[in-house]
Order: C-alpha cells, then structure tokens, then sequence
C-alpha cells in the first residue's frame, strides 16, 4: 500500500477566462459542462475512464484532480501521482467549440511537472494550437514528468487557463480577384470591380458547406457603412456565384425603404446570385460602421437593422446583432469600427437602416379657449413615439409662431405621453397655437385673449391705434412696455384703451360730408 | 302756428325759413356763451390731463384688479398717447358740437346739457363699475365711452329736432325703433362673419344684427309708425329744408357712422385691446335713460 509520503498533489482548476468570448452558437454539449467565452467554449469531463480524474466541482468549474481528495475516485487504494515517474493520462477532459466559426485553441499552463497535451502533443501555448471547426471537440490529456520531486508537495500550479482564438480568415480579399483554396473546403474567387462591387464565386462546395465570401469592406455608403463578409450555410449546389452592390440611396431600379416604424435608411445592398431560393439554408450578413459616422447621424448602434425587400416589394426586418468588442478583438476585425451580423435566409435585395423615434403629436387640447390678459392658457399635447427607437425630444408650445413654453418628453417606441405646456398671455388677441419640437408641427387651436367680441376681422383701426402706443417714445418708455407684452407673457396688464382711431374718424367725416353733398344735389334736381 | 314745416310759431321772426344764414342766425341766437364754455372745457381738460406725467396718468386710469372709486372716474379722462386724445376729443368735437345745436334748434338744450353733465360726471363710475363686471389684468383709460353716450344721445336729439322742425305729429316714443336696429348694427361691425359654428363668433353679428332690425321693426309697427314712409318723409324733409335739414342729414350720418369707428372690427393693438364693452355701453346708457326722461316728458319746453 502507497503511502502519501510516496505520491504527489495534481490539483488544477480551470481559470474561468472571461476573455474568451465567442460569438454565440448552439451549445451541443450532453450533460454538465463548464462554459465560458459566451458559452461557445465548453469543457467537460472525457468519455474515457480518464475523465474520472476531472469534474465539475460546486461552482461548475472543471477541476482535475488526481489524488485522493477527488471524489469521483471511489477505489480507496488510489494515492495519487507516484514520485519519480513519467507518463501521460490521455483523455481526462474534452474542449468543445460551439459557435459556428473556425477557432484555435489552445492552453495557458506554466509546469515543467505537468503538461496538456491532446494526441499526445502539447497544446500549451498559442504556437502549439489546435483548430476546432463549429461543435468539434478536442480531448485532453496531462503529460507528467514527476521526477525530481519530493512526495506530499504540490504538482505544479493551481490553475490553467484555455485560450481560443477565431482563426484568421483563409483567404484574403485581394483588388482584383483571389483564389483560395482551403484544406478540404470550396474554392473561392472574389473580385472586385469597384469599391462598392464585389463578385464571389465558390466552386467544389461540399455538401451543406458554409461558403464564406470576404467582401473586405466593401462601400455600402462610402466609408461610413461596408459589407465585410457574407456567408453561405447549409450550400447544396457544388458552385455559387454572388454578386454585391452597394449604394447609400435606393438603386434606380429599387424601392427606397418603407416600413412601419419609419426606419431612416442608411445604405442598400443588391445580392445577386445564381442558385435557387431552396439551394440555401441562410445567408449572414457581417458589415460595419464608422463610430464617428453614427454620432454624427446620431445612431445607437442597437438601433442599426437591416430590412430584406419581399418579392411582394414590402420591407420584411431582419434581427441585428451588434458584435461584441471582445469578439471583434478575438476575430482580429478591426476595432475602430461597430461590426454588425444579420441572418436572413432569404436573398434579394437589403437596406440597412437605424431607427429612430418618432415623435407625433396625436391630440391637442386647449384649456380654456378663452382667457382675458395675464391669465395662463394650458395646451395638453398627446405624443406617441411611432418610431422603433426610445427617444428625448423637447416639446414646444408656440403662439403665432414665438416659442411661449417647452417641456422635455422620453419615450420608448409606442410609448405615449401628455404634456401640458402653459404660457401666460398678456397682450389681447388671437393665437394660433402649434406644438412644435415634433417630427411634424401640429395645430393646436386658437387662444382667444382678451375682449371675446373682438377677435379677428379686419380692424386696421386697432392695429393702428396700438401701433402708435407703442410708439410713444415721449411717454416715457412705458409705450414699449405696451409692445414687449405682446412678445412674451409678462405681468403687465394690458391697456385698453377707449378710444376711436384718427383715420376711420376721417372716415366718418368724409362719409358726413358725402351726406351733405348728396342732400345738396338731391335738393337741386328737378321735382317731379 | 305757420304752414312751413320748418317753423314753429313761438320762433324768432328774425330767422328766414328757407335760407342756410337763418340756420346760423338761430343757432348764434340760441346758443348761450356758458354752454360753450362748457363745450370747450371738456377738451380742454382732456388735454390738461394729458399734459400730466405719464406715470400720474397711468396711476389715474383705471385698473381692473385694483379698482378705486378716484380712478373709476378719472381713467375716463386720461389719454397715453396723442393720437388717442386727439381721436377721442375729435369725435367729441363732432358728436357735441352737432347734438348741441340739434338741441338747441329743438329747444332742448336743458335737456342736452344735462345729458352732458350726466354723462361726464356719472358715466364714468357706472361706465367703470360695469366693466368689473369681466374681470380681468387690464387697465381702462380713455373719453370715448363718454363718447359713445354721446352718440347714444344722438338719436334722442335727431328725435325731438325732427318732431319740432319737420314733423310736429311725430311720437318721441318711436325712437326706440331706430335703437334697437342700431344696437343691431354694432354688432354686425364687432361681430365679424367667419366660418365658424353655430355657436361662434361667426353667425352671432348677423343675427344680433337682424334680431335688432326685426325688433327696430315690430316696435315701429307697434307704435303705428310707416317705416318706409317714415323714411321717405325724413329724406324729403331733409332735402327741403336747407340748413336744417343739412344738420339733420348730418346728425343721421353721424349716428349711422359713428359705430363703425367706434366698433372696429379687429380692436386689438401692440400690447392693448380696444374696450368695445365700454362703448356698447355708453351707447346704450346713454339712450336708454334720457329715453326714459323724454318719454315721460320731463324735458318738454
């Protein structure tokens, strides 16, 4: 029998390596598995008698474990790891990638004990990787080399750590065209015409193969918004060709984007391509935006989405993932763009656009229509956000066009909201009251100031009197008060003034006058 | 008594019946030096209170949320501005200067200047009274309420000076046939035509207008008289009788035009608001009460 003086401690715990994140796929692990990189990486124990030595412990972490303390050893003879022995415990745990790109993978581990190896060779390292294609798995076992220790210490460090990798792109996009040809995949020709033109070509496609078509940022509106990748699952031709066009505006034979929620268009692509509806699964879409393009246009990147054009001619919206900086830097995309992945499994013709709220005033109530000077009139405006983004939009209350209140309003998409905007009116007359500060000025009624028998018509009488109050400059500046209550509420009363005006006075005596001259003519033609 | 129409017979011999001088022969003969004094002094002082500072003249006129029984009755005599006074005491000039001498040539000039007293002495609290009545941050300032009674007056003076110089047959309690249609007229000028409701400003002109006609008529009708012949013999009766008719065709014109300028159709200014209700008012006042007096014969001569 062993004693524990004659064997040595291997307890490892895998680091949970927040840095490895994948981009999200369908986890196809059976049973209880340790996940990490947004579960696209998974670890479990192998298969094998093997697999006994790790385990997940309380909090789901793998641990390998090869002496006693591990309890998924039952046999109580079992001590450990004997000293001054070399050897290899294949199979003791399984990596399993799960998203649907190809990824390197490999494991952090400083020993010169203990080393992961999987067939027998070392995966240490980023040199010594292996590469997982989507939901493949690799086993891995320890190599250890215990001579030269002494029994009862430690073997190694604690922890390990796995890294991943999404492997680099296999072919590159050239300006004019490339041929590349993967280890056992599709051969792939690109070309490209013009910035915003690319033209793929994939032949000796395998049956239900991913074709990936690297548009290498190919111009949707300049710059600002380019295709980066499109990809072909589940193919079922053996050749496909593709051609890709990008514009800012609707092509000239196109619809320009008119949906529901009133997205703003950003850019459009034309996919054209030679197989049949039915020949494949899915399409995804990877393309990007400038930062500094979509503070300009004011645009969440969550807001970015892409609408596919029905045979019917209507917009059909497609779900938009915005990538993850950490998966951008995994995937080594360049980092000073948004990158974006949209799937659709239908191609034609695509818009992508952001939306945006908007705001619509839906009822207006004015309370009370009729004030006298100095009182305060308040409007109540209903709006709703038809847009398909929240947004913060200041409100404004104006009269005759001056603005008179405002008020801030947030709202989500189909949220409505009432606000009441009050201004008080010094200067008599009729308002026309508009709420503004919306996606369309809506009528809010009229205010009625002062004297209700008085509104409207054509007195230039009035205007003229007021005019000349206004602009008493002798009386001592209080004519330009009289005018200043009519730009804004203020707590001057208003004037009113009983009085006639000059001109119409003139009038009068003109239309006297005409009396008299008429009663004289009258006077001198001839009696009957 | 004689035959001519424009005579009565307790008149100066001295007037020639059919000659314009004779109109101003009896008018100097008439008119006293005090009545004119009292003419001219209500111009004159408009215009002394105009000369005051203007914040002693704003602290005169009449606040709505403060009111006070001083200023109730000084904001009617207080201008801010020239044109205002100028146009306030021109329609003054007019309107008194042509009741003035329709009175006197009736023999009613007791009656007008008592009316004129009435109306610069107590108009303004009651003018000023009524007006809290629509409450309201405003001040009231202004002769022309004074104005409108005035010209409320008008047709009482238009009245007895038809009665006593071309139709002596003619009843004083007709007149209200003529007020009402008047009243009528106001509105129809404050009341603009627009396409509004039923219930809006749009309709309520015209029908105020035509309801004043129509009472104008059932009145006419209820005290026996002819409107069309009424009409017909008033235009003749004008244009027979030179000089006196001219000042009766002169006293209709005014009344009929006087509310055009007294009822603009869009009263409001920069910062202020033409107070129609004070005019409406002063018209109205000033009719019904001497109406009152007349009808029951206080006045007669």
């Amino acid at each position: 029998m062993s004693s524990h003086r004659r064997t040595l401690i291997l307890a490892l715990l895998l680091v949970a390596a927040g840095s490895l994140i994948f981009t999200t796929g369908a986890a196809v692990i059976d049973g209880d598995a340790d996940t990490f990189a947004d579960d696209d990486l998974a670890v479990q124990p192998a298969d094998g008698p093997n697999g006994q030595y790790a385990y997940l412990n309380d909090d789901d972490e793998i641990a390998i474990d090869v002496s006693a303390s591990n309890p998924n050893i039952r046999d109580p003879s079992f001590e450990g790891v004997n000293v001054g022995a070399t050897g290899t415990i294949d199979d003791v745990f399984e990596i399993t990638y799960t998203a649907d790109e190809y990824a390197h993978v490999w494991i952090e581990y400083a020993s010169e004990n203990v080393t992961f190896v999987a067939d027998g060779e070392s995966i240490e390292g980023e040199a010594n990787n292996v590469t997982l294609a989507p939901d493949e798995s690799v086993a891995v076992g320890l190599a250890l080399d215990t001579r030269g220790k002494t029994a009862g210490t430690r073997l190694g460090a604690d922890e390990f750590s796995i890294q991943a990798k999404i492997a680099e792109p296999d072919e590159v996009g050239g300006t004019s065209a490339s041929t590349h040809r993967t280890g056992g995949g599709p051969t792939i020709t690109t070309t490209a015409p013009g910035d915003d033109r690319r033209e793929f070509a994939a032949s000796d496609i395998g049956y239900g193969d991913t074709v990936r078509f690297e548009a290498d940022g190919m111009h949707l509106d300049g710059g600002n918004v380019t295709l980066d990748r499109l990809d072909l699952e589940g193919v079922r031709n053996d050749s496909v060709a593709v051609n890709a066009t990008g514009r800012p505006d609707p092509f000239e034979d196109g619809d320009a984007l008119d949906a529901p929620p009133t997205p703003r268009s950003i850019a459009y692509l034309a996919v054209e391509h030679d197989f049949d509806a039915d020949a494949v699964d899915a399409m995804t879409i990877r393309f990007s935006a400038d930062p500094d393009y979509l503070n300009a246009t004011g645009t969440d990147p969550a807001d970015v989405t892409i609408y596919r054009q029905t045979d019917a001619g209507d917009w059909a919206e497609k779900p938009v993932d915005v990538v993850d900086d950490d998966v951008v830097r995994l995937m080594g995309l360049p980092e000073d763009r948004v990158h974006f992945r949209a799937t659709t499994t239908e191609v034609s013709t695509l818009a992508v656009a952001a939306h945006a709220p908007r705001f619509d005033v839906t009822e207006t109530t004015v309370a009370p229509a009729a004030i006298d000077p100095g009182e305060t009139a308040t409007v109540r405006a209903t709006i709703r956000n038809g847009g398909g983004a929240a947004g913060e939009r200041t409100v404004t209350l104006t009269a005759n066009g001056d603005p008179v209140a405002n008020e801030a309003v947030a709202l989500a998409p189909n949220e409505t909201a009432t606000v009441a905007l009050s201004a008080a009116f010094e200067a008599a007359g009729e308002y026309d009251l508009a709420v503004a500060g919306t996606d369309g000025e809506a009528d809010a009624g009229t205010l009625l100031v002062g004297d209700p028998t008085g509104d409207g018509g054509s007195g230039e009488g009035a205007d003229t009197g007021g005019d000349a109050e206004a602009g008493t400059g002798t009386g001592g500046g209080a004519g330009d008060s009289a005018g200043d209550a009519d730009s804004g509420p203020a707590a001057e009363p208003t004037e009113e003034p009983s009085g006639i005006d000059l001109v119409e006075l003139g009038g009068l005596l003109a239309l006297v006058a005409l009396v008299v001259a008429g009663v004289a003519l009258a006077r001198r033609m001839p009696r009957s | 008594m004689t035959a001519s129409p424009n005579t009565r017979g307790d008149r100066s011999a001295s007037r020639t019946a059919d000659s314009e001088p004779g109109l101003g022969r009896e008018l100097l003969a008439r008119v006293r030096a005090v009545d004119l004094l009292v003419l001219v002094a209500v111009p004159a002082a408009l215009g002394a209170v105009f000369a005051l500072p203007e914040s002693t003249r704003r602290s005169l006129a009449f606040a709505y949320t403060d009111p006070t029984v001083r200023t109730a009755f000084t904001a009617h005599f207080v201008h801010l501005d020239v044109s205002h006074l100028a146009g306030n005491v021109a329609g003054y000039l007019l309107l008194a200067g042509v009741g003035y001498a329709l009175a006197v040539l009736a023999g009613y000039r007791r009656f007008f200047m008592v009316a004129l007293a009435t109306f610069l002495l107590a108009f303004p609290f009651a003018l000023s009274a009524l007006n809290l009545a629509v409450p309201r941050n405003a001040i009231g300032f202004g002769f022309s309420g004074i104005n409108m009674a005035l010209a409320g007056l008008l047709p009482l003076l238009l009245g007895v000076y038809a009665r006593d110089r071309f139709f002596p047959e003619a009843s004083i309690r007709a007149l209200p046939a003529v007020f009402f249609p008047l009243v009528g007229w106001m509105a129809v000028l404050a009341l603009p035509v627009s396409s509004g409701g039923l219930d809006g400003p749009g309709v309520a002109g015209l029908a105020t207008g035509i309801a004043g006609v129509l009472l104008g008529v059932l009145y006419a009708s209820s005290t026996g008289v002819r409107i069309s012949e009424a009409l017909r013999a008033s235009a003749r009766a004008a244009v027979s009788n030179p000089g006196y008719g001219d000042l009766f065709a002169v006293g209709v014109a005014l009344l009929v035009g006087y509310p055009v300028v007294g009822f603009p159709g869009d009263p409001t200014g920069s910062g202020s608001v033409v107070n129609l209700y004070v005019h409406l008012l002063g018209f109205c006042l000033a009719f019904i009460g001497p109406f009152a007096l007349l009808a029951a014969g206080a006045f007669e001569e």
